[in-house]
């Protein structure tokens, strides 16, 4: 008997689902003269309207535009992004009269609210009370689904994906120095380190990144260091080079370069020359590849940076001052000889961004750098230097 | 919508009043329609809220269903629908008590379970229920008795 009450719903279903059939012509009679007692607006009244209404919106929607990119996320203010995002729905249904305002109530603030079978009801949304009245007298049972806010997820408020940012940093440089196998030189690593110090070093650079989702960064850019080694005045010492001369070597932890004083050309193995001063300068044009992760707080962003930096080498340039009796000889190497032309290096970091304005941040990012390869070869030591930096900048999101 | 209008109705001069209702509420609310479905979709809800509207405005009797002399017959639905046309079926739907009617066009047509059609009709889910049984035996005798009836006009010529 199931089966044949089962078969009387297929029955029904299928035969009458699409089933067409047409109303008499009273009908549409009758809707008409019902509806002429709605109140009419003249067509030419009603565009007039509308044309100003247009005006008055189109004038306001760069403030309106401005405006929902520029909120905050307390809970007060919801883009239409964000209302996207809202997921959480209450339905409830009421039983008996509803010609009455009825309370609704939820922990939240509600958003929108509608009947599921889209009755005509009319509702007056408030922070979590829902209250509705229905447009008929009759007694009827509306269920109705209230879409109500939730903490929506943090974003970024920035305009774009993109941007780019300008930043200084003067830089606490140093290194790390071992040994190579080159026979026949007085110097070593331990005397170089004793007679060297770094002096005022900075790296300059642009950046340009890429905002993957709200955490997450690519970085990349332009970057130029600056780094100056002085050196203790001390003696050097002529010996034969591979073409078969005989020049002064000057070592140091970079490299090593071959003077040839005016009044000396041609020393003999073992002349000594003393030099006063040495300093050894490097220039590196260096493209960064970072990953940035972010925590964003109101106007502050913490951003954790790691990357690599592929480093060339503009310039190694190497000035000595000559003693040479009463007065001394500047000579300058344009080359410092055994660099690298390319190195590789690390890069990790904190950035601290303040949002200026929607656009526009303020950058404070201490950013260490350091070899992962040395800088040299065929040189007295290998050099692995390293700097503590502190970059400051702006940035600008596009 | 007018089938659909009458399969809650009825007869004809109903499912007449319902639609003109329904259409007034349609063009009253159009601006509320949002594009989430089909127009179709919409219009139809439209449809069906002021049939349960019109059924529960009238006041009614509740009425006893005489099922115990139901007389089963078997045949597929093919062979019902090749001998009863559409029509005898709507008019069997037509003949329903009210609330079996208005429960058994919700549940089969509109696909609402009894908690809903509980909740739109003001009763309880219990009887949904049984008003549901009590429709779809109606409809078998009356299929049963159609059939029969088909049957026997068609060995007479």
């Amino acid at each position: 008997m199931d089966s044949d009450l089962y078969n009387i719903e297929v029955l029904f279903r299928s035969a009458l689902e699409s089933n067409e059939e047409m109303p008499s012509v009273k009908v549409w009679k009758a809707v008409d003269r019902r509806l002429d007692l709605e109140p009419v607006v003249m067509p030419k009244q009603r565009y007039i309207t509308v044309r100003k209404a247009s005006l008055l919106i189109l004038c306001l929607l760069p403030a309106l535009g401005l405006y929902e990119t520029s909120v905050t996320h307390s809970g007060k203010y919801v883009t239409k992004q964000e209302q996207r995002q809202i997921v959480k729905h209450k339905k409830k249904s009421f039983t008996g009269n509803v010609n009455r305002h009825v309370p609704f109530k939820t922990n939240r603030r509600i958003l929108h609210a509608e009947t599921i079978n889209h009755l005509p009801f009319e509702f007056t949304v408030g922070s979590n009370l829902l209250s509705l009245k229905s447009s008929s007298d009759s007694k009827f049972t509306p269920v109705i689904k209230a879409t109500t806010f939730e903490k929506p997820p943090k974003k970024l408020s920035g305009l774009g994906r993109f941007s780019i940012s300008g930043f200084y940093s003067p830089d606490l440089a140093s290194y790390h120095l071992e040994d190579a196998d080159v026979a026949g030189q007085p110097d070593n690593s331990e005397e170089i380190r004793r007679t060297e110090r770094h002096e005022f070093s900075s790296t300059i650079g642009l950046l340009l990144e890429y905002r993957l989702n709200n955490k997450w960064t690519l970085q990349s850019g332009l970057t130029f260091s600056h780094t100056n080694i002085a050196t203790e005045p001390k003696t050097i010492y002529a010996q034969p080079v591979s073409s078969g001369d005989i020049k002064y070597r000057l070592n140091v932890s970079s490299g090593y370069g071959y003077l040839a004083p005016s009044f000396q050309r041609t020393p003999a193995p073992g002349d000594t020359l003393r030099i006063t001063a040495i300093t050894h300068k490097l220039r590196y044009l260096g493209v960064p590849i970072g990953v940035k992760h972010s925590i964003i707080r109101g106007r502050i962003t913490i951003e954790t940076v790691t990357g690599l930096t592929v480093n060339f080498l503009t310039a190694g340039k190497l000035e000595t001052e000559i003693n040479k009796g009463p007065d001394n000889e500047i000579d300058v190497l344009n080359k410092i000889e055994g660099l690298k032309p390319v190195y590789l290096s690390g890069q990790a970091g904190i950035a601290a961004e303040y949002k200026l304005t929607d656009n526009v941040s303020a950058v404070l990012a201490p950013t260490a750098r350091f070899a992962l390869m040395s800088i040299n070869k065929t040189s007295v030591v290998k050099s692995y230097p390293y700097t503590l930096g502190l970059s400051s900048g702006l940035k600008i999101t596009f | 919508m007018f089938a659909l209008c009458l399969r809650y109705s009825k007869n004809r001069e109903e499912a007449e009043e319902i639609e003109q209702e329904g259409f007034v509420q349609v063009f009253r609310s159009l601006k509320n329609f949002r594009y989430e479905g089909s127009l179709e979709g919409w219009i139809k809800k439209i449809m069906v809220y002021c049939a349960v509207q019109h059924y529960r405005s009238k006041p009614r009797l509740h009425s006893v269903v005489d099922i115990e002399k139901a007389e089963m017959e078997q045949a597929s639905n093919e062979e019902i629908l090749s001998q009863l046309g559409k029509k005898e079926l709507l008019v069997m739907i037509q003949a329903l008590p009210p609330s079996c009617r208005m429960v058994f066009n919700l549940y089969v047509f509109e696909g609402m379970k009894h908690r809903e059609i509980a909740g739109l009709l003001g009763i309880s889910e219990g009887t949904s229920k049984s008003n549901l049984f009590d429709a779809k035996v109606i409809l078998q005798k009356a299929v049963t008795r159609s059939l029969r009836v088909a049957t026997i006009s068609y060995l007479h010529g």
